[in-house]
């Protein structure tokens, strides 16, 4: 006898006690205090967990840093046991079968709860790390306006220093996640063909634990803040006040999130591949998201291991990097960058992915070398490994080693200038359509360059040594990253959200968006190359008064770039809330397979899994065949 | 939600554990780089010798960890993954025998482990190779703990006869795999800490 069930809808305060987010939010708060009370404990019973002085030379911080710790560690685990990420691993211990769903509805609930719908956790990360980034980007204001004058107003050197590192973390933890999370969750499994990732909960995972990053990294402010840079070198973080603690607790977060991520799109991408998705077949943003993949499998876990080494120093007083207990600072500059750099590529690898991507569809070409792109981004995965003391050229590094870590450093100039000739070729005589994600696109090429030219300057050693520390090195790193990452952001932002919500975001607010960036983003940070030859010395906040003028000239234009980030929220408020355009299901007329199933996508993304016929760039070639067939006996219309 | 070991209809029966094969293999190269910065700490800081104080302080007692313990923590955790391994082999009626004494091997390295914190001799403030040894071993510990749960799970499967034969058989190969590489690391550890030290 069958049954059809009957869905009783539960009452609001029963809702509001499940497991989601605001259940999370009140037992991390508990989790916070049961922890801390914990360490407390501890740290009464165990002589060497008091830090102070009790040993010659420790680290100590005069503070209960085991308290800290154990309050985050809590802390954490209160919000991921009333997001419910604890319920299926008990329920599999008492021998439930594995199931790879959970909570996959098309309720607007599902956005604040662990949800295993790729498409789902995807849009969680575009608005979680969208925040994120927003507040980083706030706290450059505020760096700017500090440095409207050469002297120390209206914030004093320390909170300047904070407000430094803080962005500087805030955005290298965010931007991590910013192709990889909402782009890389959303589209990979639809681009191979799969119905979902290889491990959903995992995935789900790694989402909730960004916003808890970001959390405890805000609030090292209310403990005495950062006073150490991005970076965060020992001894300084060693030495530092309890806001360390929270920069700590915070990367080590976000490395296990870097590592899942990575682990979880590579399995995805190695066994998901739908029949006839042949490895020259796949998108070439796959291959970018592959390569990511492959640093974060490998250099987040260094990263993770790097901040439990610190976490001790602080909390046990071991003394890995302390020199005055055995200790090495270096030893953390070597392992910090062995992550670290490879973190410059796992920011723009993705990016390389997406305008390669979308450069086809508005260029109406084929990918011109599609080989050569994927062998460039083998080549950077590859070499990213073996550049990291370039960091430490003037750190005392042993001079004999300095060529080759030059040479490698130079070499990745190569495999990047690949992705380069791919963009060239394929633009060469094309009947080019200006549209948003065109123009950003476009951009990233223009502002990559910049930042791989003067990148140039400073892996060679002669210039480093003249140029290390100062703002010439700060706008290198922002034409790489916000130059390419944020502008292939943007990008990508343009280019599938009307997939992703169903809207269509206004074409005119969009190009006034690209135009003011655009345009500021140079204004902004090419001044810097001039201020970093004039000896500006990287986070102080005071600096020569014969700088005033050009340091004006950077904060006005900073305020602008500022803005045009508002003109897109405005655009993505305007669309999305009051003008609710529906997006056509193929408005760019593309060929990739994400773009052939209707919007919204359903939840399991394909009534049968998919057979791929033909490469997703055949664009102007007669006679072509569509990319998939999507249904038996029936071909999708594809963009030709 | 839904309670089938294989989930979506239409969806290859073999994909379950293929997953679970090839995310094992990713886990493991994972926990390798992980400890690969303890491998590095360790001879960074003893090539480096800061201010002498590789082996603890001057003039008081160096750290020296009970080498009878560490003989026996690497033991049980070999032979673990070793029957864990050899339990891919057997017939599925007397794999659960040896998988569950793989994770009594494993968990008897953990509690030994934690035995041997708990009479150490000296403390993680006693200098650069205290703060290795303390940092490696009781990190691998945490790691070995986390993969005795994921065994238990595997082993929780059998009796309930909830996932299908391949799937229990991927899941027994991925779990035994990744012990093996601990396995490897935990060998590799007992030569620098003990012998090389």
């Amino acid at each position: 006898m069958s049954a059809t069930p009957i869905a009783v809808r539960r009452p609001l305060w029963r809702r509001l006690i499940g497991f989601n987010m605001l259940t999370g939010l009140a037992l991390g708060c508990g989790g916070w205090f049961l922890g801390g009370w914990i360490g407390g404990w501890m740290a009464v019973h165990h002589n060497y967990l008091q830090s102070a002085t009790s040993c010659n030379g420790c680290g100590g911080t005069d503070q209960n840093d085991v308290g800290i710790y154990m309050g985050y560690l809590f802390a954490v685990i209160g919000w991921l046991v009333g997001l419910g990420f604890l319920n299926y691993p008990i329920a599999r211990l008492r021998g439930r079968p594995p199931s790879m769903k959970h909570h996959e509805t098309t309720s607007w609930t599902r956005y604040f709860k662990l949800c295993t719908d790729h498409k789902v956790v995807g849009i969680q990360y575009l608005f979680g790390v969208g925040i994120f980034f927003f507040i980083g980007g706030l706290n450059a204001m505020l760096m700017r306006t500090e440095l409207l004058r050469p002297v120390e107003q209206p914030w004093p050197a320390g909170q300047y220093l904070t407000l430094v590192s803080l962005h500087g973390t805030m955005m290298i933890m965010m931007t991590s996640a910013f192709i990889l999370g909402p782009f890389g969750n959303y589209f990979v499994p639809i681009m191979i063909g799969a119905r979902r990732m290889a491990f959903p909960r995992i995935e789900s995972l790694t989402f909730w634990l960004v916003p808890a990053a970001g959390l405890i990294l805000m609030s090292a402010i209310a403990f005495g803040g950062l006073p150490f840079g991005w970076t965060g070198y020992a001894p300084l973080a060693d030495q530092a006040r309890a806001g360390a603690d929270a920069y700590v607790m915070a990367f080590i977060l976000i490395s296990i999130s870097l590592t899942l991520v990575g682990l979880n799109l590579m399995a995805t991408i190695l066994t998901m591949r739908a029949p006839g998705m042949t490895w020259r077949r796949l998108p070439i943003f796959v291959w970018g998201v592959l390569s990511t993949s492959v640093l974060q499998v490998l250099a987040a876990p260094v990263l993770l291991a790097t901040m439990t080494m610190v976490l001790m120093d602080r909390a046990t007083n071991t003394s890995f990097f302390l020199a005055s207990a055995g200790g090495s600072q270096y030893l953390y500059e070597n392992l910090f960058w062995f992550f670290g750099h490879p973190e410059v590529y796992i920011l723009a690898l993705p990016g390389f992915g997406i305008v390669l991507e979308i450069l086809p569809v508005f260029a109406r070409k084929p990918l011109w070398g599609y080989p050569l792109a994927v062998a460039g981004m083998v080549g950077v995965t590859l070499l990213s490994f073996m550049v990291w003391q370039h960091h430490l050229f003037v750190s005392g590094l042993n001079a004999g080693l300095r060529p080759f870590y030059m040479l490698t450093t130079e070499l990745i100039s190569i495999p990047t200038g690949f992705i380069f000739l791919n963009a060239m070729g394929t633009l060469w005589r094309a009947r080019i359509r200006f549209t948003v994600p065109m123009l950003f696109a476009l951009a990233f090429f223009f502002n990559f360059l910049i930042g791989g030219l003067s990148g140039v300057f400073v892996s060679d050693v002669p210039s480093d040594v003249t140029t290390h520390g100062s703002y010439f090195v700060m706008a290198h790193f922002h034409y790489t990253i916000m130059g390419g990452l944020v502008f292939a952001f943007f990008a990508a932002v343009y280019y599938w959200l009307p997939k992703m919500l169903g809207v269509t975001l206004n074409e005119t607010l969009g190009k006034i968006h690209f135009w003011l960036m655009f345009v500021f983003f140079n204004l902004t940070f090419f001044p810097l190359f001039a201020a970093g030859f004039l000896d500006m010395p990287r986070r102080v906040s005071t600096y020569a008064p014969g700088l005033q003028t050009l340091n004006d000239f950077v904060s006005a234009s900073a305020f602008v770039l500022g803005f045009s980030m508002l003109i897109f929220i405005a655009n993505l408020v305007w669309s999305l809330v009051f003008v609710r355009e529906p997006a056509a299901e193929n408005p760019w007329a593309s060929r990739g397979l994400e773009w052939q199933l209707p919007t919204p996508i359903p939840v399991d993304n394909f009534e049968r899994i998919p057979v791929i016929t033909n490469g997703p760039y055949e664009y102007g070639v007669a006679g072509a065949a569509p990319v998939a067939q999507l249904t038996p006996g029936a071909l999708p219309a594809a963009g030709s | 939600m839904a309670s089938a070991a294989v989930p979506i209809a239409d969806e290859a029966p073999e994909l379950l554990a293929r997953n679970i094969r090839v995310g094992a293999r990713i886990w493991a190269a994972s926990q390798a780089f992980f400890f690969m910065a303890f491998f590095f700490a360790f001879l960074y800081l003893r090539a480096l010798n800061t201010n002498g104080l590789w082996r603890g302080w001057p003039n008081t007692h160096k750290p020296h960890p009970s080498l009878a313990f560490g003989i026996v923590i690497m033991i049980c955790v070999v032979a673990g993954a070793v029957v864990a391994r050899g339990a891919t082999l057997l017939p599925t009626r007397t794999w659960r025998v040896a998988a569950a004494g793989a994770a009594f091997l494993e968990l008897a390295a953990v509690g030994l482990q934690c035995a041997q914190f708990s009479s150490l001799g000296f403390g993680p403030t006693d200098g650069a190779y205290a703060s290795v040894f303390v940092g490696w071993t009781g990190l691998f510990a945490l790691m070995l703990f986390g993969t005795v749960y994921w065994l238990a799970t595997v082993i929780s499967d059998f009796g309930r006869a909830v996932a299908t034969p391949a799937f229990r058989g991927a899941a027994v190969e991925a779990v035994s795999f990744v012990l093996i590489v601990l396995a490897g690391i935990e060998f590799v550890a007992f030569i620098l800490l003990y012998v090389v030290a």
